[in-house]
């Protein structure tokens, strides 16, 4: 079962996996401080008062959303730094500025966060763009760090480039990493473009926000959970590099047109509605095959693994994929449904299920594996009595706040957009009606089981695999 | 031109339905490949019941009559061809793995 991929009794770590480590410490604090502001936010539902001066939902939410998207990134990019030695069989190229830039993009996610708390607006001029806040969803950072963001991804990807051609051993899942690496760093550029015709604004916008998502992320995932199956497994390459070109090509293919869904009522011109309608449906198919494949590697090893917490996150990855992307995104990927769903609280449950399905199983698997060469240098399986319960208790909260979100966003998309036709009157219906006033409390609940669970999580990272941390 | 009332109802019964039209899509996919995995024929039976009902919920979505012809031929093709990925995948990763001596 081991693969090249373990690390030999008494061989040190490579450097490029001792900055992978911190990157794996800073993304699971960011987890943390992604689940506080959620849940503020979540409270400020409940009692819209709740330190309204302080710290406004707008905040929260802002906080909420980047916290997320960054520890992903970090936790990501943290995976290729462990496994890219692992791969060429030599240190990475370039380590030291790669350890420069990450002390530099740390200090500035600092800076960033202190501003978004203690700043938080400024004017709509070119000084709060540049320092305070670029004010467009989700990629709200000010430019600095934007333009900071790029050139770490630069650095980034000359280390995976430079790496790759000094070993003189260019694999299939180096290529597609590359290749991938290329496109999300460049698509990050296009939020950078910023024009006062808000059509032309959310066309670049949408790049950065679909296709990082649902094309360049998925496609690094689909890198990393490959190295994690030769380690996890000792899946053969050969049939990691076959699957992932297949995946590549199934996602490229519905993923990158699919994003024609986001450009059905933003004033962009008709052939959208069609063109993106059709990719959309599509969309699952990638994720319903993967199921298969899923089934068929955990079966076929009968689960059997020397890391259970990693593989078990690695298989609520796929089926988690299918689940919040594919389940909860085509409910409402048709031009006539979203319509009205748009921006309700049912692209919110689809957007918590499929982030915390395709990507946070992913960093978490990363995650473990790397905890296991760190605590047991020789094949010793890695398990403990704590995982299974933060795995189970995150999946259980996840869906209870999806649930939660979807029946208020039913109650949005069906009162508020359809019955009554978005007037104010409608609005102030849908948000009194009890399917969207309950819910909030029921979210608020979910969220503490989740920071309960991410408790649970950190305090197995911290003991797995030290003396008397195994499962007898 | 139905009402707004009319309209909710028919886009109410179409999120329901796409949402079990890809949830059964999934399931059929897991039974099926479980019960080949497992040779079980009676699991690979099970499955179909998933089959069925992904087919249904296509149905459901087009008997709303909200969809227009693009759109329910859409349905239709998605819904055939979602019937046939279990087993066009089940014949990818077993013949890759066979190829690689893996073969279960």
């Amino acid at each position: 079962m081991a693969t090249s991929f373990a690390r030999p009794k008494g061989l040190p770590l490579y450097e490029s996996q001792k900055l992978a480590l911190a990157y794996f410490a800073v993304a699971i604090v960011l987890f943390g401080a992604q689940l506080i502001f959620g849940l503020l936010a979540a409270y400020q539902y409940i009692n819209p008062n709740f330190a309204l001066d302080q710290l406004p939902f707008m905040t929260n939410r802002t906080l909420h959303v980047n916290a997320m998207i960054v520890w992903l990134l970090v936790g990501m990019m943290g995976g290729v730094y462990w496994f890219l030695p692992l791969e060429t069989g030599r240190e990475v190229v370039g380590i030291k500025l790669a350890k420069f830039i990450w002390w530099v993009i740390v200090a500035g996610v600092g800076v960033v966060v202190l501003v978004y708390l203690f700043v938080q607006t400024g004017h709509g001029n070119a000084f709060t763009l540049w320092f305070i806040n670029e004010g467009r969803e989700y990629v709200e950072a000010p430019r600095w760090a934007d333009i900071a963001i790029v050139a770490w991804v630069a650095i980034f990807l000359y280390n995976v480039i430079a790496t790759t051609l000094a070993s003189r051993r260019v694999t299939g899942l180096l290529g597609v990493l590359i290749f991938d690496l290329v496109a999300l760093g460049a698509l990050y550029t296009a939020g950078m473009h910023y024009t006062v015709n808000v059509t032309m604004d959310q066309y670049l916008w949408w790049w950065v926000v679909h296709l990082w998502v649902e094309a360049t992320w998925e496609v690094l995932v689909g890198v990393l959970m490959g190295w994690s199956l030769m380690y996890l497994l000792g899946t053969p390459r050969k049939l990691i590099e076959t699957w992932l070109f297949l995946e590549v090509a199934l996602v490229f293919g519905t993923g990158i047109l699919g994003l024609g869904h986001h450009y059905f009522w933003i004033g962009t011109p008709e052939y959208w509605i069609g063109l993106g309608g059709f990719f959309s449906a599509l969309e699952p198919l990638p994720l319903v095959a993967m199921v298969v494949h899923a089934v068929y590697d955990a079966g076929a090893h009968r689960l059997h693994t020397v890391n259970r917490p990693a593989l078990f996150w690695a298989i609520a990855q796929a089926f988690g994929n299918f689940i919040g992307a594919g389940v909860w995104g085509f409910m409402q990927t048709l031009p006539q449904i979203n319509m009205y769903s748009h921006g309700t609280q049912l692209a919110a449950a689809h957007g918590h299920l499929a982030f915390f399905g395709a990507y946070v199983g992913t960093v978490l698997t990363l995650v473990y594996i790397a905890v296991q060469n760190v605590r047991r240098p020789i094949q010793i399986p890695l398990d403990s009595k704590y995982w299974p319960w933060a795995y189970a208790l995150m999946i259980l909260a996840i869906f209870g706040i999806a649930g939660s979100f979807t029946i208020s966003g039913f109650a949005q998309t069906m009162i508020e957009r359809a019955e009554l036709g978005s007037t104010w009157f409608a609005f102030i219906q849908s948000y009194t009606h009890p399917w969207y006033t309950n819910t909030h409390a029921w979210r608020f609940g979910f969220g503490l089981l989740f920071l309960v669970a991410y408790l649970i999580l950190v305090y197995d990272l911290l003991t797995i695999g030290r003396k008397g941390g195994q499962r007898a | 031109m139905p009402s707004n009332h009319e309209i909710a109802q028919m886009v109410g019964s179409i999120i329901v339905y796409g949402f079990f039209f890809v949830l059964s899509a999934g399931l059929y996919a897991m039974f099926y490949a479980l019960g080949r995995l497992l040779e079980r024929p009676w699991l690979v039976r099970f499955s179909y019941l998933f089959a069925a009902g992904e087919a249904l919920a296509a149905l459901g979505m087009i008997a709303t009559g909200y969809l227009d012809a693009f759109w329910t031929y859409l349905i239709a093709f998605a819904a055939v061809a979602y019937l046939f990925i279990p087993q066009g995948m089940w014949w990818v990763v077993t013949t890759f793995h066979a190829e690689e001596g893996h073969a279960h």
